[in-house]
């Protein structure tokens, strides 16, 4: 599969702390931990993006709107990546 | 990731605002769908969505003649959609042909949809600019006051109708 098909690169555990960090300003640091225990994650695993997710789609409001921000962005980068494998 | 454009668009006020709708009801997407069809209808045009611009992704809410990829995530990246300069304007936004218009042609949105024009207004509520309703064309188009109008009437329908499922 491309990695980045059309520039467009597979969202990563870093960017979910960077929207969480974003969407919640001064609170966000103590709300991305809190999303990390529940996720029972360190921040630090490479494959942690759909734990986290399901976390934050299960959290306050502005989180779960992150989640499914994110959620669309992996839908369109695996199906585009699909389509440029069999190209 | 286009950091500069999602802090932009991820202002913590602008996203309360659009969490405070409940944008997962049926009956909502139902009736986003049929207002979809109507602007279609009446502007011409193959497809027209209504959407809210998220921190990193435009979220479609209703639509008409969306399909492939874009149907399946119900979206698009935000740095990809049109929508996300109408809401960054805060007023209509129009595209005549985005193959030709330097704003855009070198976004890869277009070359893989074939989208040539659009004509989008913003869904305003809360004071913020929190989504679009829009229509998009495959061919070139100058859209008219007329077209603008007919749109800013789909798009007060929107709202009207969002206020109906606020949260709280």
């Amino acid at each position: 599969m491309t990695s980045a098909p059309y520039g467009l690169s597979r969202p990563t555990l870093d960017d979910a702390r960077a929207a969480v960090l974003r969407v919640h300003a001064g609170d966000g640091t103590r709300i991305w931990n809190d999303l990390l225990h529940a996720a029972g994650l360190t921040g630090n695993e490479p494959g942690g993006l759909d734990r986290m997710l399901a976390v934050m789609h299960d959290a306050d409001p502005s989180t779960r709107l992150c989640a499914l921000a994110i959620k669309i962005r992996v839908t369109a980068h695996t199906q585009l990546a699909a389509a440029h494998s069999i190209l | 990731m286009n950091t500069d454009l999602f802090d932009r668009l991820g202002v913590p006020e602008r996203i309360r605002e659009i969490a405070g709708y409940d944008l997962f009801d049926d009956d909502l997407r139902t009736s986003l769908d049929a207002i979809a069809k109507r602007s279609a209808g009446l502007l011409e045009a193959p497809i027209s969505m209504v959407s809210m611009i998220l921190d990193t992704s435009q979220f479609i809410i209703g639509s008409y003649g969306v399909s492939g990829w874009v149907a399946d995530a119900e979206g698009t990246p935000a740095e990809w959609a049109m929508c996300t300069h109408t809401v960054l304007a805060g007023e209509p936004y129009c595209v005549v042909d985005g193959t030709q218009d330097p704003r855009h042609a070198d976004n890869p949105f277009l070359r893989m949809t074939g989208m040539r024009s659009y004509l989008g207004v913003p869904l305003i509520g809360g004071g913020h600019a929190l989504g679009a309703h829009c229509v998009v064309d495959a061919r070139p188009r100058i859209f008219t006051d007329v077209d603008r109008a007919v749109l800013a009437d789909g798009a007060e329908k929107v709202m009207r109708l969002l206020d109906a499922y606020r949260l709280r």
